[in-house]
């Protein structure tokens, strides 16, 4: 020990000082190598499988719906996107735009998107059709990191015609707590229509891969594989015939036409206009809020979420209420000349010069205001809150289309609490011919006309038929399910559908008289404090005919019969010619 | 045969192995031919070391051995090539070596030299100022690659050598300084146009403190102490400034990256949190060789450089992590013990500053792996890809088996 010999003790020290630096600083790694390794092992090993594992999800195709004669109301087909599994050179790039003519900036953005959404494929050109997609195809193998893959788009092949039966998709979920078992992110759900309400039956299930990457997104292996299940397939009662005549007879002005078997529920014709092509929206959600901003309102279900006043529609209520009350005397004849006087107050009847002597059936089939000022107060409010919604105005029954507007069948006591005022005779008078307080959907009042041409029975309208699994399995058949039964006093109806007749044959609604049919109906015209009158018109069938109930509203359309009456035939018609083809 | 103390030999055959596997995967081709035949190089040297009287490179031979290393410095940085931005490579073909490798040994020789032929008067200035100058050069020659790791390495064989003379008061002094000044490097890498906001901060307190001085404790030449103070405190706030300012963006990133760990994790962080990812998902037994996704798979940057110690811990677990680590630690030991055995002051000084040099590049790259250290371009001394460096690292292990050897009179 040379420092021992030179009397230098002491430097041993500052080697020890070194040798107890040393082993703590080791101490510090051991330690370190502990907590990592065993004390956060399992924490890091979840990273790690992060980083190289990633799931992504093969998307199902929705399943189909189809009209009742059989026409495909809304379907998905493949469309071929070209993706990337890493990084891409800008030589690859190039030869991209060279074979399919994309250009390079649109495969930026679409690149950009993807990364956005932390896709690990990424789209490089979305639905890629056509020559393009062939050249693309056959040259594929020679770029490695490119993939073609399937990815289904929903189509629409009626476009405007069925969109609101359909509704459409966006990435939001319909219901979260349900969706979120079988959706992922960025899936499409419905947001309104059958598309919203049976999402969970069209969605199908989505197949996956598990693949192992590397840091720079190239797919190493694929690891498992789940094959996608298509949705089911929906059969619907709408007949795609009738919807789109009734969709052309409206030519683009807003209302609705509803129809319906009376004896089922089922529903024929389910028609609000404007409708939207629920295919364009795609995941655009530019449109989307562009179609809400419209003055049309294209995107409301005017079948179920637009109130109406009733107008002389109502008067079948009223006529209902008066004769199984036994308030009026229906030969009596009641002199219209024009104006009803009560009190200080004038009633107008719509025929300036007046009907003059009217009795029950000429005053219905004219559709004459002085008579059922009369009938109203004769009546009684409290009769005619009873009959409307004993006669189901204020249903709402609907199941398969979600989104239906209640309707309060005003009373006295109504009018109190919601206006803070008296209820006045005026207020009765009003009623008695479908306007003031009580307003209404298009649906409401095609289920109180389904019920007087049931005789008082009336089913909960529905349009989804049968939903078939894919493997053929029925997954829901439809039930007539009656949701209102109500009796008037023997021959009540037979008058009352006498009345409706002679409208048809001799009245206010002679436009829709076809000869050899048996057809009833009434008029209305609703006057309306913004605008325009509403024109209404509802009809239905007898004989042959007993199976279609009718119910069309144009909105700010102008007098019933005048407007509402040929789009009521036009439906009529292609009707009975459906009817006539099948036998 | 007993030259070779197999306390040095063992574990550094076992690490040798252990890189060897882990490179043999990862490169290939010319790059794999190279580091297996530094190994072989290695050995050789080691060989011949183990079998040439250390004392025979602490006479004239320390000069020209030094001299040497200057020269391959200047000529590196006159036409060397650079690989990720650092001019530190010299050669041409096959034959492409470090020099600052070679520069590490050679420092290290000569100024145990020059320590030892001065130890009567390592406490004159003349003596720390020459000792200082001559650890500087090669430091000032790596630094202008530029290499911080290893002008790291630079700056630690000189605190060595300040250590090794006793100057207690001197060493005080310097570290002092150098925690001022690592402070200052850190606060102007966050902030980089603070300098006169610092200044005026400073020059209030000193002032406070002068207050203080004077008015409470009646010091008359307070001012001096407070003037001389400030001054040391403006010059190294001057000093760091320009320091930081001369950082490239990653060297910034990393410093402060080390400061505040979750910074940035998707960025300058990535390396870390890659890296402690890699090690803790080894778990204790490991994913097998040939296994580790984050390397294999890219994850982990600088798998068989900087961070093969991750790559190794990834593959072979904490058992695998931990013999490596106690490798290292009866290698460090016995070199440590060799320095007590070692039979005069030149032969204490080689081994410990082998010890230092070796211990210092293992304890910083291992604990930036593992997130204690900020991340340095260290290699790992016998494990990472490196021809130089190993061949070099083999024959200061040559050098200390002859100490060892000499002392027991073998």
């Amino acid at each position: 020990m040379w420092y021992k010999d030179r009397g230098w003790d002491y430097f041993i020290k500052y080697i020890r000082a070194i040798q107890v630096a040393f082993i703590a600083l080791f101490l510090l790694l051991f330690l370190r190598l502990f907590q990592v390794q065993i004390l956060k092992g399992f924490t890091f090993s979840e990273r790690s499988r992060d980083n190289y594992l990633k799931r992504f999800i093969v998307p199902p195709n929705r399943g189909r719906i189809i009209s009742s004669d059989g026409r495909t109301v809304a379907a998905t087909y493949i469309s071929y996107d070209l993706v990337s599994q890493g990084s891409l050179s800008a030589k690859i790039k190039n030869d991209v735009r060279a074979i399919t003519g994309v250009s390079l900036k649109s495969m930026e953005d679409s690149l950009t998107r993807s990364l956005k959404k932390g896709e690990i494929l990424k789209t490089l050109i979305r639905d890629l059709k056509g020559r393009p997609l062939i050249a693309m195809a056959s040259v594929i193998n020679e770029y490695p990191g490119l993939r073609i893959i399937k990815s289904p788009k929903r189509f629409y092949p009626h476009e405007h015609i069925f969109s609101h039966v359909t509704g459409y998709l966006s990435e939001t979920l319909p219901d979260r707590a349900r969706a979120m078992s079988y959706s992922y992110p960025g899936s499409l759900h419905g947001k309104s229509g059958l598309e919203k309400t049976f999402d969970s039956y069209l969605f199908g299930s989505p197949g996956g891969e598990i693949v192992e990457v590397t840091a720079a997104g190239d797919i190493i292996e694929v690891k498992g594989r789940v094959l996608p299940s298509t949705g089911d397939e929906l059969s619907i009662t709408v007949d795609s015939r009738l919807q789109k005549k009734a969709y052309e007879a409206f030519q683009g002005r807003p209302g609705a036409a509803v129809a319906m078997n009376p004896k089922t529920g089922a529903v024929l014709l389910f028609v609000s206009s404007p409708g939207f092509d629920p295919g364009a929206f795609g995941d655009d959600a530019a449109k989307v809020s562009f179609m809400m901003a419209s003055p049309e309102m294209p995107l409301v279900n005017r079948i179920i979420q637009m109130k109406y006043p009733p107008g002389s529609v109502f008067k079948i209520i009223t006529a209902a209420s008066a004769l199984n009350e036994s308030a009026i005397d229906i030969d009596k004849k009641i002199d219209c000349q024009g104006i009803f006087k009560y009190g200080r107050m004038d009633f107008s009847c719509w025929k300036e010069k007046g009907h003059g002597e009217m009795d029950f059936m000429n005053g219905f089939a004219q559709s004459c205001n002085v008579y059922f000022y009369n009938t109203a107060l004769e009546t009684g409010v409290k009769n005619l809150s009873k009959y409307a919604s004993m006669m189901g105005l204020d249903l709402n029954v609907l199941k398969d289309i979600q989104g239906e507007l209640p309707t309060v069948i005003p009373t006295p006591a109504w009018k109190k609490k919601a206006h803070k005022r008296a209820w006045l005779p005026g207020d009765t008078i009003n009623m008695g011919i479908g306007q003031g307080f009580l307003w209404l959907t298009p649906l409401q009042m095609a289920l109180a006309v389904a019920g007087v041409a049931n005789e008082g029975l009336i089913y909960r309208p529905y349009l989804v038929e049968r939903i078939v699994a894919p493997d053929g399995r029925i997954e829901y058949e439809a039930r007539p399910e009656q949701v209102k039964q109500y009796n008037l006093r023997e021959g009540v109806f037979k008058l009352l559908k006498e009345a409706m007749r002679k409208v048809v044959t001799d009245g206010t609604g002679r436009v829709i008289n076809i000869e050899g049919e048996e057809i009833y109906g009434k008029t209305g015209t609703a006057q309306n404090p913004s605008g325009d009158d509403h024109a209404w018109f509802v009809s239905f069938g007898g004989g042959e005919l007993d199976d279609f109930t009718l119910t069309v509203v144009l909105e700010h359309g102008g007098k019933g019969a005048a407007v509402a009456g040929p789009v009521s035939r036009a439906i009529w018609e292609e009707y009975i010619k459906i009817k006539n083809e099948k036998i | 045969m007993k030259r070779f103390d197999p306390l040095i030999l063992i574990p550094a055959l076992f690490l040798l192995v252990m890189g060897s596997l882990q490179n043999i995967s990862y490169v290939s081709g010319d790059m794999l031919y190279r580091h297996l035949f530094s190994i072989f190089l290695g050995f050789a040297g080691m060989v011949i070391f183990a079998f040439t009287k250390y004392k025979s490179f602490l006479r004239f031979r320390a000069i020209v051995f030094y001299v040497l290393g200057i020269i391959l410095l200047l000529l590196t940085l006159a036409a060397g090539y650079s690989v990720h931005g650092s001019r530190s490579w010299l050669g041409a073909g096959f034959i492409v070596f470090q020099p600052s490798e070679i520069a590490k040994f050679t420092t290290i020789i000569f100024l145990t030299y020059y320590l030892s032929r001065n130890y009567s008067s390592r406490n004159s200035f003349r003596t720390i100022l020459f000792l200082s100058a001559f650890a500087a050069l090669p430091l000032l020659l790596v630094l202008k690659q530029p290499d911080m790791g290893t002008g790291l390495v630079f700056i630690f064989i000189w605190f060595m050598f300040l250590y090794f003379s006793q100057n207690a008061g001197l060493l005080v002094f310097v570290s002092v300084i150098t925690a001022i000044v690592s402070a200052e490097i850190i606060f102007f890498c966050m902030r980089p146009d603070a300098f006169i906001w610092l200044a005026q901060m400073a020059a209030a307190a000193f002032a406070l403190v002068y207050v203080f001085m004077r008015v409470l404790m009646h010091i008359r030449k307070a001012h001096v102490a407070v003037l001389f103070f400030f001054g040391i405190f403006l010059l190294s706030a001057f000093f760091s400034h320009k320091v930081a300012a001369g950082f490239r963006p990653y060297q910034k990133d990393r410093i402060l990256n080390f400061v505040q760990p979750a910074r940035d994790t998707l960025h300058s962080g990535y390396h870390l949190s890659q890296s402690l990812i890699a090690i803790g998902s080894g778990k204790v037994r490991g994913k097998g060789y040939r296994r580790g996704t984050q390397a294999r798979l890219g994850f982990l940057p600088g798998k068989y450089t900087d961070f093969m110690f991750a790559s190794i811990a990834e593959e072979f677990g904490f058992v695998g992590s931990f013999l490596i680590l106690l490798a290292y630690f009866i290698l460090f030991s016995r070199i440590i013990k060799i320095a007590v055995m070692a039979l005069d002051q030149q032969g204490t000084f080689l081994a410990l500053s082998i010890f230092g040099v070796l211990f210092f590049q293992t304890f910083l790259n291992i604990g930036m792996t593992l997130g204690i250290m900020p991340i340095t371009g260290l290699p790992l001394p016998f494990l990472s890809y490196g021809g130089t460096a190993t061949a070099v690292y083999l024959m200061m292990l040559g050098m200390a088996m002859n100490i060892y050897a000499t002392a027991k009179g073998y």
